[in-house]
């Protein structure tokens, strides 16, 4: 399986993680992107998350950190309309996005889909060669011209240019899993979008690929906006800016949905958590 | 997906053997006899009705019961030559490699009845059509190709023919009526002799084919214009509509038992193999009335078989005038066979022994 | 062989010495004994077909599949597979041009497009078409659907397209090649559409969401993600239908008519070699119709066996196209 298609990266030691996070300027410098109000997501007659207001940054990297079944991977769904596809889903409150409630039926998923792109849990290149699988959504939204250098230019912030430049004509699923999820990332940035979404894109991979892709939303952040799910606190602390810790509750029927518990800087929450269900879960007492 | 080719192989390779398995179930599906007391037979649709008769009528006179399925003379044949009945029955004779490969099988004459020319014109009635031989054979050859064509309307002085497109049918599978047909049409017409000729399945000029009996009424019945042949029984019982045929006589006749009867006379002297043709029967006194497209039914068992026993006194009873009587009415019409017929078929069958 | 050793020794020492487990015999053993039995009932099969043929392969030669004749009046006969190869041909890939869309796009809409509560319902509905015997369907096809087409349908296609030779006059019987064509097409329908349905199903959700979140609409990511992924399994889909198609007797006997000529318009009557084989095999009149109708059935069975190989080739030509057998998946 390994080999061919490994990554011909330099090697460096895992656990020294690099924290060249800048300082954050202070909140009222900050571009709200996403204003979410009151949001709750219901599956048929089971809600998954109640009650999360917050807002997220323009050009940040916003972490969703919480235990399994938190609703955390729920919640960055809402962003992009995905639990569209599912037929029970519903959410009530608001998420606007530059100031407009995306969250109604009268908004079209597709559209917004344009703009908030996203990498999933499991790299899901197209079967498709590696060129078509960034060009493919190029082509069909219309962005025709200089086709060759937008992929290149995809494939080079994804970092994996150098790897694939050779045998762009190969097949997509010929590529290991880290050059796959790269893939997928060059795949949802070549279609030029405001905000990309990460839903545990390094929870199926090795260190160094998960290194690869940390790395490459450092050196992307001036030009996107990214929210993360992970269930990897350390990976949270690297990459995120500011970080949401959400946490399972019981309401008063001993039903359990997730809720938001606390949000700030990254530093603040891995370090000064005001909330002790917050320092529980970072501590790794809990989760 | 690789499995998915594997098993596309091993289904698609077998389609083919299906087809020819298909056509070969149909004499599988009538099994041996096992008990003296059950005859089994399959084979001509035209008999079918005449043993619907006998079966429950013999059932009661000796207590053997006899079971037919009407798979068409051809598979009748197939089944007595694979032995998975214990008699066949055809209304065209065994051709010498049918003979042959049936073994030591004789033909019996055990009927007597008629295909007619079944037709769909629309405002014209049953023997309101007149033909002869000649106009029928020109239809089916193709140079005939409209109801309003003068050969028609001078058979048909007073009758308003339609300006109607003909469209022929014809049996698909291999029929005894096609053999009956073919004879007329080869008797009447050169022309037909030599580019046609005669069998229970021919190289047809032209129209459209239809399965058995029924599909050759269903092709017929949907298709104004229509022309094509049926047993006289089956038109009868299904209320088709039939013309009258002009006979060598010069008499238009309209397929009657006493009209059969009529073309049975012409038989004179029995051949060995007892096969005969009675189909347009010369001018004669004696058969002026004569249905021109008249034929005999066989009925054919081996000679040496252990229901020999059963077989001959089924067949003996139903060559007898009581037997024969239960299938000529007005819905069946089975003519009785002549003397001279009924002692060869006789003859022939004191040869079957176990 | 097979040592239930308990000794002193083994025990101290128990992963040596290779063990028979009964239940992987047996499974070998009947495993083996099945595709093997297959096997050669398939060559039995070929075997039986090609001696059966022998009498009309030596009078005939290979010139059998050109010559268009088929006379089986003794001392007049002659035979030839022409007319009959031509009719299979234009029958079965005229149905399955119909039968392909239809197929493809009844799978679509059950598996991405339909309410959900209207799926299993019409799920099963198609795949009950399956189920009707071809006696049955040919019976309707000559008695309903053959009379409907020659009056409605056919006159309205000749005055139309009449100038392409397929469209001419219309038959003024209800069989017709035409009529055979539909009947087929849809006999197809259901295989061709359950196989597709459930390839579509087997398109992974997250290739699917991986396209819808590249904001494309539902018809963009089915072009361009769900009909790649399924593509080669369709094109094996497609040939299973066909060879269907060819292969299918009973109704195509009820409903094409029958005849020895080889005409370009779908009006006409016409025959396959199934139908031939299914309408005549019983009543063939000397040893050489036999034969000869035996010689057809070779001839379909080849074309058969080219139809499976050209499935296997275009499967394994995707499959290698598109990666899929790497396996690069993590």
């Amino acid at each position: 399986m390994k080999g061919a298609g490994e990554p011909s990266i330099t090697i460096e030691p895992i656990m020294r993680v690099e924290t060249r996070r800048q300082p954050l300027p202070p909140r009222e410098r900050l571009e709200t992107i996403f204003h979410v109000e009151g949001l709750d997501a219901i599956y048929g007659s089971k809600t998954a998350l109640k009650g999360v207001s917050m807002e997220i940054y323009k050009n940040l990297v916003t972490a969703i950190i919480g235990p399994s079944g938190c609703g955390k991977s729920t919640y960055v769904r809402c962003f992009n309309r995905m639990n569209d596809l599912i037929p029970s889903f519903r959410m009530n409150g608001s998420i606007r996005y530059h100031g407009q409630d995306i969250s109604g039926s009268n908004i079209d998923p597709v559209a917004v889909r344009r703009n908030i792109g996203m990498v999933f849990q499991r790299p899901n290149p197209f079967p498709k060669s590696i060129y078509d699988n960034v060009a493919w959504g190029c082509r069909v939204l219309g962005m025709k011209d200089d086709l060759d250098v937008r992929v290149e230019r995809a494939l080079t912030q994804a970092a994996l240019w150098d790897e694939v430049k050779d045998r762009l004509k190969a097949s997509g699923l010929s590529l290991s899993g880290g050059q796959q999820q790269r893939l997928c990332i060059a795949r949802a940035i070549a279609v030029e979008p405001d905000v990309v979404l990460m839903d545990e894109p390094a929870s199926s991979l090795d260190p160094i690929a998960t290194q690869a892709i940390e790395q490459l939303m450092h050196g992307l952040k001036s030009e996107y906006t990214f929210v993360i799910v992970t269930h990897n606190m350390q990976q949270a602390a690297r990459v995120a800016d500011m970080t949401a810790f959400f946490s399972i509750s019981r309401g008063e029927e001993g039903e359990r949905y997730g809720e938001l518990i606390e949000y700030d800087a990254t530093e603040k929450i891995f370090t000064a958590p005001s909330d002790k269900r917050t320092e529980d879960y970072v501590t790794g007492r809990f989760g | 997906m690789p499995n998915l080719g594997t098993s596309i192989r091993i289904v698609t390779a077998l389609a083919a053997a299906a087809a020819l398995a298909a056509a070969g179930a149909g004499a599988a599906s009538a099994t041996p006899a096992k008990q003296l007391t059950t005859l089994n037979g399959a084979g001509s649709s035209l008999i079918a009705p005449a043993l619907a008769v006998w079966g429950p009528a013999y059932t009661k006179a000796a207590g053997v019961e006899v079971n037919y399925s009407s798979v068409g003379s051809g598979a009748g044949i197939a089944a007595i030559t694979a032995k998975t009945v214990d008699f066949g029955a055809s209304d065209a004779p065994l051709t010498p490699d049918q003979a042959s490969a049936c073994g030591d099988c004789v033909q019996i004459p055990w009927a007597l009845s008629a295909t007619v020319p079944t037709y769909n014109i629309p405002g014209l009635h049953s023997g309101q059509l007149k033909l002869d031989g000649p106009t029928l054979a020109k239809i089916f050859l193709g140079r005939i190709t409209n109801w309003d064509d003068p050969a028609v309307k001078k058979l048909n002085a007073g009758v308003r023919l339609p300006n109607l497109k003909i469209t022929t049918v014809h049996r698909s599978d291999g029929s005894g009526d096609t053999y009956a047909f073919t004879d007329y049409l080869s008797h009447v017409s050169s022309q037909w002799a030599s580019q046609v000729g005669t069998a229970t399945s021919v190289s047809w000029p032209g129209g459209v084919g239809g399965a058995k009996n029924p599909g050759v009424a269903a092709v017929i019945a949907s298709t104004p214009g229509a022309i094509g042949y049926i047993s006289v029984a089956y038109v009868i019982q299904n209320h088709l509509d039939w013309a009258r045929m002009k006979n060598s006589a010069g008499n238009f006749v309209l397929a009657s038992a006493p009209d059969i009867e009529a073309a049975a006379q012409s038989v004179k002297t029995v051949p060995a193999g007892n096969k005969m043709s009675i189909v347009d029967p010369p001018k004669n006194a004696k058969f002026k009335n004569a249905w021109p497209l008249s034929t005999f039914t066989y009925v054919i068992v081996h000679t040496v078989t252990p229901q020999a026993q059963a077989l001959r006194k089924f067949i003996f009873w139903a060559l007898t005038p009581k037997a024969q009587r239960l299938i000529n009415n007005s819905f069946l019409v089975f003519a009785p066979i002549p003397t001279v017929v009924l002692s060869a078929a006789e003859r022939t069958l004191n040869k079957v022994h176990a | 062989m097979a040592s239930i050793d308990t000794t002193s020794e083994s025990a101290r020492r128990p992963f040596e010495g290779r063990r028979v487990h009964l239940g992987d015999v047996v499974l070998q053993g009947v495993a083996g004994a099945a595709a093997a039995g297959a096997t050669a009932l398939v060559l039995l099969i070929a075997w039986k077909v090609v001696d059966g043929a022998r009498p009309s392969i030596s009078k005939f030669g290979i010139s059998f599949v050109w010559h268009d004749v088929w006379n089986p009046v003794v001392g007049r006969e002659a035979y030839g597979a022409a007319s009959f190869l031509f009719g299979t041909a234009i029958t079965s890939f005229v149905a399955l041009l119909l039968a392909a869309p239809l197929a493809i796009g009844i799978a679509l809409f059950l598996t991405e497009l339909a309410p959900r509560v209207l799926r299993g319902p019409v799920t099963s509905l198609v795949e009950t078409l399956a189920a009707i015997p071809s006696v049955v369907v040919g019976l309707w096809g000559i008695l309903v659907l053959g009379p409907a087409l020659r009056s409605h349908v056919e006159p309205w296609l000749h005055s139309a397209l009449g100038w392409i030779p397929l469209f001419g006059p219309p038959s003024s019987a209800g069989a017709s090649i035409f009529t055979a064509i539909v009947v087929l097409t849809i006999m197809i329908l259901p295989i061709v559409s359950s196989i597709s349905r459930e390839l579509f199903l087997g398109v992974p959700a997250e290739l699917k969401e991986g396209a819808l979140a590249l904001g494309t609409t539902r018809w963009e990511m089915v072009r361009g993600v769900v009909f790649p992924y399924a593509r080669g399994g369709i094109a094996a889909a497609l040939i299973l239908g066909l060879g269907r198609a060819m292969g299918e007797a009973i109704a195509v006997t009820q409903v094409i008519g029958g005849g020895t000529t080889i005409s370009w318009n779908l009006f006409n009557q016409g025959d396959t070699l199934a139908s031939k084989i299914a309408a005549e095999y019983q009543g063939a009149t000397s040893n050489l119709d036999v034969a000869s109708l035996i010689y057809l059935g070779l001839i379909l069975l080849v074309l058969s066996l080219g139809a499976n190989i050209a499935a296997q080739w275009i499967v394994r030509g995707v499959a290698r196209r598109h990666g899929v057998t790497r396996g690069g998946r993590a």
